[in-house]
């Protein structure tokens, strides 16, 4: 095994300059304009849920890595704090205090620490822990809320949950000005977050560009009442599909390596998202379509690695 | 050659053997599978229309399919009550239950048959809420109370009983949709007004 | 004695079908929602192995080599049957809850497995003795899983509520929790027993 004396950094080893923990406080950074606005829109309980997620999963990095007998500063990389935050994004503005902790704990510890901590995971960890959620207590995580403006506050069904009862403008879908999970209602912000990530090339445009794409085609297709007559932008501007295509199909442990692979990874989230969304027994499909792909990435990886000249 | 014959005819001892002592076992439990058959039908017959055992079932038929039952009461020449399977399209699946339902309208029990709605939201139709906790059931060991339990019904279909098919829909005072599960509640309702119309608008 | 002491032992700790074998997982994901479910495949399975295991002993001198599998797969399929036809006229609610799962335990690795690997070479002694352990070893994990499975998806231990106020995390009954489960216990075992 490794020499204990030499600490490898953790999986990626990139060729720039930069490192993991850099990059990971850059998403972080990219990733809260659109919580603060999920946190405008849903009023202050919102906030709690994102602090409850980033400590629970935090704590339980320190916890998971001093059992391992690691280094409990290795925390400081960053990254459960991010996925603490991405967890929080993906829940209900008004879940139950304990929501967050049991997804954080299972986030960190299924997720990430039992594959060996950071860089040996094969799912996005934030995303085990939201489908943990999802399956175990599928009432709380499908209790919408209206936005704090909004005269029936209550709650109320997410623009995808195919309730139909209300109708929403793209500009009120694209603004955050509806029910959803924290981090996804405001498309216009989380885009401003993808522009610095892909502007400081932490991450490439082929995995969101191909998921999306796939997503608005096949939807644009099949989505509607007989074929070439789906509402595609809607299916773009509802849901967590821009959250997930920019911030979670992308994490750098869990994606493939090569241009080719991550077109492919892309456009396999993309088929899977509208199967769900369109005959699935949940109203969304983006987190289980990208951690099914995740677990296809090693295959993906095999088959398109570049091959080495003269070989 | 001579190996493939002496393989034939050791297969064949075996499965003869085999067969017989199935055979031997099927005839002793025969009688009681179908006796315990008898007994879920019997059951089932209860929970949608309880009161109607012994009663005379008559199926109708519809181009050589049986459409619902009609229920009998001794000698009497008109039905009185009727039996029907509803079935609609809920969230992913399609829901069938079974309906008890008087000659008025009166719903007398729903049983749910088949379903495969999503786990915890629309597939709650079909769950009871037990009373009987742990430390309930202890105490009930210790205590000299021994009153019956009553008997559990999921509480989804329960809330049908008693109202009329023409009237049920999912609201406050009639029938109450499942948390978070309201498509699939909508489709149980539906079916069955739209299926028990029918078949009263029929006579 | 002491050895066919040793034949029962190494079924339920050091060869267990589900946490060291890894054999019969099929059944064991499916019916370990509930203990009572989990107990009953647990003795249906018990009682097939046992009984194939003494029959296959018995005649495995009688039977040529090369078809000895179909034999056995005979052998197995009537005690199934068997089980399958009581258990429908005594246990119909069990028999309900178990549903498909009763009859394949004709595929269930370990049954073959053990009338291939263990009856078909040893005396009929021996091999009840290796069925009891193994039958015995997986009722023992089924129970185990089950139970986990039941107290954390459902919150009941036996059917019976445990606190009224815990929410139970559905994964847990469904598939997902089934695997994560089996999952967790086998790397358990294994940290446990390389100590």
């Amino acid at each position: 095994m490794l020499n204990k004396d030499i600490t490898v950094s953790s999986a990626p080893h990139i060729r720039s300059g930069m490192k993991t923990r850099k990059i990971m406080y850059i998403v972080i950074c990219s990733l809260l304009p659109a919580g603060m606005a999920g946190v405008y829109i849903f009023g202050l309980s919102s906030l709690k849920v994102i602090l409850i997620s980033i400590i629970a999963c935090v704590l339980s990095e320190v916890i998971f890595l001093m059992l391992r007998n690691k280094d409990p500063k290795t925390v400081l990389d960053g990254s459960a704090i991010l996925t603490g935050l991405l967890l929080a994004y993906n829940l209900p503005p008004e879940v139950p205090f304990w929501i967050p902790i049991v997804g954080g704990v299972v986030s960190i510890m299924l997720g990430k620490q039992i594959f060996g901590g950071l860089g040996h995971n094969i799912f996005n960890p934030a995303l085990v822990g939201r489908a943990f959620l999802q399956i175990s207590w599928p009432v709380y995580m499908t209790t919408w809320k209206n936005p704090r403006w909004a005269l029936d506050a209550v709650s109320s069904a997410t623009p995808l949950a195919r309730e139909g009862s209300k109708s929403f403008t793209y500009m009120d879908l694209f603004l955050g000005n509806h029910g959803g999970c924290i981090g996804e209602v405001c498309v216009a912000l989380l885009l401003v977050g993808a522009a610095i990530l892909l502007f400081t090339n932490i991450i490439s445009f082929h995995i969101p560009a191909s998921f999306i794409g796939t997503v608005m085609f096949l939807i644009w297709v099949f989505g509607g009442k007989g074929f070439f007559r789906g509402d595609f932008m809607f299916h773009l501007l509802a849901g967590g599909l821009v959250l997930g295509a920019f911030f979670m199909a992308t994490d750098y442990v869990t994606r493939p390596l090569t241009k080719k692979g991550k077109i492919i990874f892309g456009i396999g989230c993309g088929v899977l998202t509208v199967v769900i969304r369109l005959k699935g027994s949940y109203p969304e499909g983006v987190s289980y379509a990208i951690l099914f792909m995740n677990a296809v990435v090693p295959l993906i990886d095999r088959y398109t690695k570049t091959k080495v000249y003269g070989t | 050659m001579n190996n493939i014959l002496k393989f034939a005819i050791v297969l064949l001892l075996v499965n003869l053997v085999a067969a017989s002592i199935l055979a031997g076992v099927y005839g002793i439990t025969r009688p009681k599978i179908e006796a315990q058959k008898r007994l879920a039908q019997e059951e089932a017959l209860r929970e949608v229309m309880p009161g109607s055992i012994g009663d005379k079932l008559e199926p109708v038929e519809e181009e050589g399919r049986v459409k619902y039952w009609q229920v009998f009461k001794a000698q009497a020449s008109r039905p009185v009550a009727y039996i029907f399977v509803a079935k609609k399209y809920g969230y992913s699946s399609v829901i069938e239950s079974m309906v008890g339902m008087k000659k008025d309208g009166t719903i007398t029990g729903v049983r749910i048959l088949s379903q495969n709605e999503t786990p915890g939201l629309g597939a709650k139709m079909i769950e009871i809420i037990s009373s009987r906790t742990l430390v309930s059931v202890i105490k009930g060991i210790f205590s000299k109370d021994k009153r019956p339990e009553k008997e559990a019904h999921p509480y989804f279909t329960e809330q049908f009983k008693g109202l009329n098919v023409k009237r049920i829909e999912i609201s406050e005072g009639s029938v109450q949709a499942i948390t978070g599960a309201t498509i699939s509640s909508r489709a149980v309702v539906d079916s069955i007004r739209e299926r028990g119309l029918e078949i009263l608008n029929a006579k | 004695m002491k050895k066919l002491l040793q034949e029962f032992s190494k079924g339920v700790f050091a060869e267990n079908p589900t946490f060291r074998l890894a054999l019969g997982l099929c059944p064991t994901l499916a019916v370990s929602t509930s203990v009572i479910n989990g107990f009953g495949m647990g003795v249906a399975a018990t009682f097939v192995i046992v009984g194939s295991n003494v029959i296959v002993s018995a005649i495995r001198n009688l039977i040529p080599g090369k078809i000895r599998i179909p034999c056995f797969i005979v052998i197995i399929a009537t005690f199934v049957t068997i089980v399958e036809l009581m258990m429908k006229a005594y246990f119909p609610v069990l028999s309900n809850s178990l549903g498909i799962f009763v009859p394949l335990i004709v595929v269930n690795c370990i049954v073959l497995g053990r009338a291939e690997a263990f009856a078909s070479r040893h005396g009929m002694v021996k091999s009840v003795f290796d069925g009891l352990g193994m039958g015995v070893g997986f009722t023992i994990a089924l129970v185990i899983i089950s139970s986990i499975r039941e107290l954390l998806g459902n919150g009941t231990v036996l059917g019976l509520i445990v606190a009224k106020g815990f929410e139970p995390a559905l994964l847990f009954i469904l598939a997902p929790g089934a695997l994560l489960i089996i999952g967790l216990l086998i790397g358990l075992v294994n940290y446990v027993s390389e100590r």
